[in-house]
């Protein structure tokens, strides 16, 4: 007797429709699983075994070959449980008719034949669309996060049983409808509002926001930098469906989706400084998404920079100007995406007084030795760097009420639509993006601007590497200021964002 | 370099510097520009390598107030508190004497041979007892300390560690009959373990250019500092004369308010100024590029002196 159903197997944010092939003939009573399978599908056996038994159902004493189909492909994860159970039971004919080539299956099963969630739910779901599946069975506590998605008949089962009266037409599950329909989540317990004083830094974000600019923040202890950072994602301009399918499909491979079955926010992502470089931008055997590909389409912050292992932050570098990350291990090489804003902060110095009221301890060696913890390639990327000034007490009762968070995105979305209109042939979406060959075309410097910069790059003594840096943002300040071109003042206010740069 | 000829000075050599005369060593001196400055009247300001932003304010004020007074200012080119005081004398139009621990073709450390060359081109002296091709040897700092002192009426200590170099040029300040100032600070700084030895050794405790002087013998070759290029103290008039170069009233408005507040955040400028952030930001820029502003440590401005 053979049998074989359908399920569906992740490599990264890919899946691919596996077949679960189940022989039963006489022989010793076994139960082997081949194709590839990894310890914890291999254990499926015992956990399959007392979960028919334990339904109510006959296990039969036969010789058992489960193979799961293409079997060149690595498989790893307890998602395969109920598909295994289901061929055995359609070979032992105990169910009698399945539409296999419509119909995935996924689950964990327990030993009393329950149905326990599984990780990836909603990107499994979107791959079985594209793949043409029409039905899925799935665990119900997963229905929510699967649910998201139409075109797909989603059956949410609770246990074994369930599923075999189901399939044998003796109970009907109703097809899961979502309730929760997509609503934009604008409440954000956050407010730029509640940050008093700090007007350049909240314009300098505002800026890094219009053009998905990199930013550090360098200020004393206590200044308000991680509190305005946390803030950041309130000014960004709202998530597009398929944007947020995208960021929730990461969540889910990553086991990260909390209650919401959509992740309708941007991510903030905040790892601590004692982070691995494989945790940031994810590994393990078959590689997982890591803190960056979390944070894609969202935020990244670093807080306190040069305290990170040098090694973790040099991993950045790539990441940052490609966008994506190609991770290679044992098992796969997989690409997860990664658009993600850095922002980090830092003190100006070791004790973190340097520049403040307060006296700093520290040697003119000690500071350089400290900012040199930073790479010029990484500094390279980070195109917006301001100096945060540390608030008096008596001062932060004294501000009138500060613009909110909706004020400021509203001027930050006019801005990303400029953008977006601009560079409709060109294939990026922010000036962030701007390649080399762009900038020469889009970020054109009049005669008097020109000037400005050769005073400045004298003046100042900036880096050569400042240069490009300075037209990007002077391109995002024009747009915020709905200019077609850059004139001296965007360029002026531009050139005020490298404090690092200047000798 | 080559502008500037190596003079040898013997002991015998009526231009030897008189005060060195005492001393047994050395028998020869290199001398690189105006040797004549040797026999001026003249004070060592000394300080940690390792010197905190206390320590740098007063070595600027110090170096300042007695180059007004007519004193020549003796250091050892070192970075922290040496390059300051040397900076500092040379800014309001003093000379200054540098004394190398090395020979002149290995200058050490490389990122003050800037200073070097300015030290020469204001009319100061650079000295070593070292031949030319001396190298960098650490055990030739501390004799050369001797020669600082050596050099100078008086010895001033901003700041120094435990068994800093600083403490001994103090010590053959002392050894040497000749007076030696110091600066008060927290007795718990590191940088002021050295300062508060001395003090209780017999050193004078001072707080300002007025105490030093009395203390010295009676000054008779000074050398009067010309008029700097740019002025230090800001009066009214002048910043009429920087409103004058503007050419729009918000950059009046700020130039005003920095100059009122002497050093201003910007978030104050802003909102003192009633002028939106970005255009305090582009228009401080703008005058930073023009050299009117500076920015300080932090979002700090001030107007360049």
């Amino acid at each position: 007797m053979l049998a074989k159903v359908k399920s569906i197997a992740l490599q990264g944010l890919e899946g691919f429709l596996i077949d679960v092939e189940a022989d039963i003939s006489s022989g010793i009573p076994s139960l082997e699983i081949v194709g590839l399978p990894d310890i914890s599908i291999r254990e499926a056996k015992e956990r399959v075994k007392s979960a028919i038994k334990n339904s109510g159902y006959e296990f039969l004493s036969r010789k058992i070959i489960i193979n799961l189909a293409p079997a060149s492909l690595r498989k790893e994860g307890s998602s395969f449980d109920l598909a295994i159970a289901t061929s055995i039971l359609v070979a032992q004919e105990i169910i009698k008719k399945v539409d296999i080539q419509n119909t995935v299956f996924l689950g964990e099963i327990s030993l009393n034949g329950d149905i326990h969630p599984i990780h990836g739910a909603l990107p499994m779901c979107i791959e079985a669309i594209k793949k043409g599946i029409k039905n899925i069975i799935l665990p119900y506590q997963n229905a929510e996060e699967a649910g998201i998605v139409k075109g797909i008949c989603i059956i949410p089962v609770k246990n074994l049983k369930e599923v075999i009266k189901y399939l044998n037409n003796e109970l009907d599950i109703p097809n899961y409808q979502s309730n929760t329909r997509r609503k934009a989540n604008n409440i954000n317990d956050l407010d730029f509002a509640e940050v008093k004083g700090q007007e350049n830094i909240k314009r300098a974000l505002e800026i890094a926001a219009s053009g998905g600019h990199n930013c550090l923040l360098i200020g004393t202890p206590g200044s308000g930098k991680t509190m305005m950072a946390k803030r950041l994602p309130t000014i960004l301009p709202d998530l597009s469906f398929e944007e947020s399918l995208q960021i929730t499909k990461i969540h889910s491979i990553a086991g990260k989706l909390e209650k919401d079955p959509l992740i309708t926010k941007r991510p903030f992502r905040s790892p601590h400084h004692t982070v691995t470089p494989k945790s940031l931008v994810g590994g393990g055997k078959t590689p997982r998404p890591g803190e960056i590909s979390l944070s894609h389409y969202g935020v990244l912050f670093l807080d306190e920079l040069p305290e990170f292992n040098k090694s973790a932050l040099e991993v950045l570098r790539g990441p940052l100007e490609d966008r994506k990350i190609t991770i290679s291990r044992v098992n796969a090489s997989l690409t997860y995406p990664c658009e993600f804003m850095l922002i980090a902060s830092m003190n100006p110095c070791p004790c973190g007084y340097y520049g403040s009221d307060k006296n700093c301890r520290c040697s003119p060696e000690m500071i350089r030795r400290y900012i040199n913890k930073l790479s010029g390639p990484l500094l390279d990327r980070i195109d917006i760097q301001v100096h945060v000034s540390s608030v008096d007490y008596s001062k932060i009762c004294n501000y009138e009420k500060a613009e909110t968070s909706c004020q400021i995105k509203k001027r930050v979305n006019i801005a990303r639509d400029m953008q977006r209109y601009r560079y409709k042939l060109d294939g990026i979406l922010s000036n962030s993006e701007l390649t080399p060959k762009l900038i020469e075309k889009y970020c054109v410097l009049d005669a008097q601007c020109q000037k400005i910069m050769e005073n400045a790059f004298k003046r100042l003594g900036l880096s050569v590497r400042a240069y490009s840096r300075i037209l990007k943002v002077a391109r995002t300040i024009s747009d915020l200021d709905n200019s077609n071109n850059i004139k001296q003042n965007h360029l002026l206010e531009a050139i005020q964002y490298r404090s690092l740069d200047k000798k | 370099m080559e502008r500037y000829k190596i003079v040898q000075l013997e002991k015998e050599n009526k231009f030897y510097p008189q005060r060195l005369k005492i001393l047994k060593t050395p028998p020869k001196l290199y001398v690189i520009g105006d040797y004549k400055v040797l026999n001026n009247d003249s004070i060592a300001i000394i300080g940690s390598r390792n010197s905190s932003e206390y320590g740098r304010n007063m070595a600027k004020k110090f170096s300042k107030e007695l180059t007004q007074k007519g004193l020549v200012i003796v250091s050892g080119l070192a970075v922290g508190i040496d390059t300051i005081a040397h900076y500092s004398c040379i800014e309001n139009g003093g000379k200054t004497i540098a004394v190398l621990g090395s020979g002149f073709n290995n200058i050490y450390p490389e990122e003050n041979i800037e200073l070097y060359n300015l030290i020469l081109e204001t009319g100061g002296a650079v000295v070593s007892e070292y031949n030319p091709d001396e190298e960098v040897k650490k055990s030739n700092f501390p004799t050369r300390n001797r020669i600082v002192s050596g050099l100078a009426l008086g010895t001033l200590v901003i700041e120094a560690g435990y068994r800093s170099g600083t403490s001994i040029t103090a010590n053959r300040t002392i050894e040497q009959g000749k007076p030696v100032f110091c600066i008060p600070n927290s007795i718990g700084n590191k940088n002021s373990y050295g300062t508060i030895n001395l003090v209780l050794k017999g050193g004078n405790l001072v707080k300002n250019s007025e105490n030093i002087l009395v203390k010295l013998p009676k000054l008779t070759n000074i050398v009067i500092p010309s008029t700097p290029k740019k002025g230090n103290i800001k009066t009214q008039i002048e910043l009429q004369q920087i409103v004058r170069q503007l050419n729009n009233a918000e950059q009046i408005k700020i130039v005003t308010c920095i100059y009122n507040h002497k050093e201003i955040d910007v978030n104050y400028i802003s909102k003192i100024c009633e002028i939106s952030i970005k255009n305090v930001n582009s228009e401080l820029m703008n005058l930073e590029i023009q050299g009117i502003v500076i920015q300080k440590s932090g979002n700090k401005f001030m107007i360049n002196t």
